[in-house]
């Protein structure tokens, strides 16, 4: 940034050179457009702020925040953290879920590695499910058709309403 | 503290820039802990106290340099700063309200599934990090990723000991907020220089006032683009915007040194965020040494003055250039697990990956129907305004925002993959960094447009911040 000391006392003695009037037209029309366009996309921020800040937003992002605390407590339930996990990669979103709740905290390993623990989600419209999905831990090794070795608990989540919609 | 006042010196943006060279040395002391071993919090600290040591010996060197060459220091008095003090209130307490969203918990699908998970890796110690960085169980982690903001919230959580998503997020808007103040103080700067930098003045107030609305309108627009990732924990509003910010400082900016230091620290931040930030950096390192290089005419330095200026100039972009391909470089040193994004089979032919891209982006980049028309007329009229404050010619900050929208624009059609996808679910982030400089460009010229400008602005400005450029405006 340039710094700005004090200038030298007074002009220079000569007016500022301000140009023909067509100059200061098209400079006055550059200045409008220019705040014009601004202005407009500043009203649009702070409608993008006022929404973001809604009780009905608080409120869904608070539901999605419980059901992902829901899923992580099952899940240490179940296994250690930095423990070699599997993760049943039967389901996309599933696998997907499961990544982001356990990713961060233990090892996650393919069917080769040797894994200690294989999770998956499964959908139990039952108490203490996390919205009507609950974490579980197969053996290593099993063929995860039967029942679940584990099932994990802790937490349940049970409120209504809908969670908010995650743009990616 | 230290390093942001030894590169960038003191101004209403120090305390911004102190914050982002924070983030900066988390991600460096991340990629130690990935290279060599410990936690990232022990290399944090050990490069924060060698920084601020090595800066307190620059800063030393600088006064001792002052005193003996007897340049008087210009005194500053209350009423000469409060008027920055007032841009600088402004400017924080409209980020504060741009901010007011974090009072939703919104943890967005890449925090939860990226930045935030990754930071666990950071914060877990060197054997953990490694071996999460090469697992193949791993799907979306995107483990190449540079980790400026993944490490920062790995310090904030070790450092605190909250180790919550909730904390994470509100660190990374915390960093999205610095870089746009820091990004939004080159419109300040701007209509400053427009009046001379003259510290008191029937154009003064008028200048400042003008700078801190532009400023305002600015970061409001700069919100609306990032529209929801502001707050939940996203990284493309942090790499966008301070990679606007780099064409701010390093090519609208006068060529000073410390605008130049501005810039390289932004850049950092850029390069060091995500992937798109690294290859726009690279364009902007690369333009921003053009300037400066060119800058340093013969005629104004001498000969061999001007000579060894540019070398300087060249061997600095060389090593900004060397220094953004480290974290890509140890990415694939160890194995880090590829990106879906960027691994697989190639689908569809250039025509149409080339229409599918530019029909994606077209709908996020109207503002340049405005910008550009804007700037071509004012080009014309008000060149020479903009030439007097020592303001660098438009074409630069337009080829730093085509640059950077081509080199992004050219992975979605030479990339692998499949586009529609890919496109579908990124072009509306990726797009940021185009939108956001374009905004910069209007915003500088409504403040060229609206403050009168002086004759020799910048010779009016004697400044113990090197002027590179002479009165020649590039």
């Amino acid at each position: 940034m340039v710094s700005s000391p004090d200038p030298p006392s007074g002009s220079n003695g000569r007016a500022p050179h301000r140009g023909p009037s067509w100059r200061i037209i098209v400079r006055t029309i550059c200045a409008a457009v220019a705040l014009v366009a601004l202005v407009f996309a500043s009203l649009q921020g702070i409608r993008t702020t006022t929404h973001g800040q809604s009780a009905d937003q608080t409120r869904q992002w608070e539901r999605d925040a419980a059901y992902w605390n829901c899923l992580t407590i099952q899940a240490h339930s179940l296994v250690k953290p930095g423990e070699r996990v599997e993760i049943n990669r039967g389901g996309l979103a599933a696998s997907v879920t499961l990544e982001k709740v356990v990713g961060g905290w233990t090892s996650l390993v393919t069917k080769a590695q040797n894994a200690s623990a294989i999770l998956s989600l499964e959908g139990r419209h039952k108490q203490g499910s996390c919205r009507g999905t609950v974490v579980v831990e197969y053996a290593p090794g099993s063929s995860l058709h039967g029942p679940p070795e584990r099932v994990g608990s802790g937490a349940s989540d049970g409120s209504g309403g809908s969670l908010p919609s995650t743009p990616l | 503290m230290l390093p942001a006042l030894a590169i960038v010196g003191r101004s209403g943006a120090t305390l911004p820039f102190a914050v982002l060279i924070g983030a900066i040395e988390t991600g460096v002391a991340g990629s130690l802990s990935l290279a060599v071993a410990w936690s990232t919090l022990p290399w944090f600290l050990f490069i924060a106290i060698a920084s601020s040591f090595l800066s307190s010996l620059v800063l030393i060197k600088d006064r001792r340099r002052i005193v003996a060459s007897g340049e008087q220091r210009p005194r500053r008095n209350i009423r000469d700063r409060w008027p920055g003090a007032a841009a600088v209130t402004v400017l924080i307490l409209t980020l504060i309200w741009c901010l007011l969203p974090l009072r939703a918990p919104s943890v967005g699908w890449d925090a939860r599934a990226i930045w935030l998970l990754r930071s666990s890796w950071f914060a877990g110690g060197h054997n953990f990090l490694l071996a999460s960085f090469r697992s193949p169980g791993s799907i979306i982690a995107h483990s190449s990723y540079p980790p400026l903001v993944s490490t920062s919230v790995a310090v904030t959580w070790q450092l605190t000991g909250d180790h919550t998503e909730r904390v994470g997020v509100v660190v990374v808007a915390f960093l999205n907020a610095v870089a746009t103040f820091a990004t939004a103080w080159v419109i300040v700067e701007a209509s400053r220089n427009l009046v001379g930098g003259q510290r008191r003045g029937k154009d003064r107030p008028l200048a400042l006032i003008v700078g801190v609305v532009g400023a305002v309108l600015f970061t409001l627009a700069t919100f609306k683009v990032f529209g929801p990732f502001s707050t939940n924990g996203y990284a493309d509003p942090l790499w966008s915007v301070a990679a606007v910010g780099a064409i701010g400082y390093g090519l609208v900016l006068p060529t000073t040194k410390r605008n130049v230091g501005a810039a390289a620290i932004l850049l950092a931040v850029s390069g060091l965020t995500k992937t798109e930030g690294t290859a726009t950096a690279v364009v902007l390192v690369v333009l921003i040494t053009l300037r400066y290089s060119s800058c340093a005419s013969p005629s104004f330095l001498g000969g061999s003055a001007g000579s060894r200026w540019r070398w300087r100039a060249v061997a600095a972009g060389a090593t900004g250039l060397v220094l953004l391909s480290v974290w890509p470089i140890l990415a694939r040193l160890e194995h880090a697990t590829r990106d879906v994004n960027t691994s697989g089979q190639r689908e569809g032919t250039w025509d149409s990956r080339t229409h599918v891209t530019v029909s994606a982006m077209a709908p996020y980049l109207h503002v340049l129907l405005v910008a550009a028309p804007l700037a071509l007329v004012a080009g014309v009229v008000l060149r020479r305004h903009r030439e007097r404050a020592g303001l660098g010619n438009d074409l630069w900050a337009w080829l730093g925002l085509l640059g950077g929208l081509s080199v992004i624009g050219a992975s979605y059609i030479t990339g692998p993959g499949n586009t529609a996808f890919w496109l579908y679910t990124s072009v509306h982030r990726t797009t940021m960094f185009a939108a956001i400089a374009a905004w910069l460009i209007v915003s500088i010229w409504a403040v060229v447009a609206i403050v009168p400008s002086e004759e020799n602005a910048v010779a009016r400005a004697p400044s113990r911040d090197t002027q590179l450029a002479g009165s020649r405006s590039l």
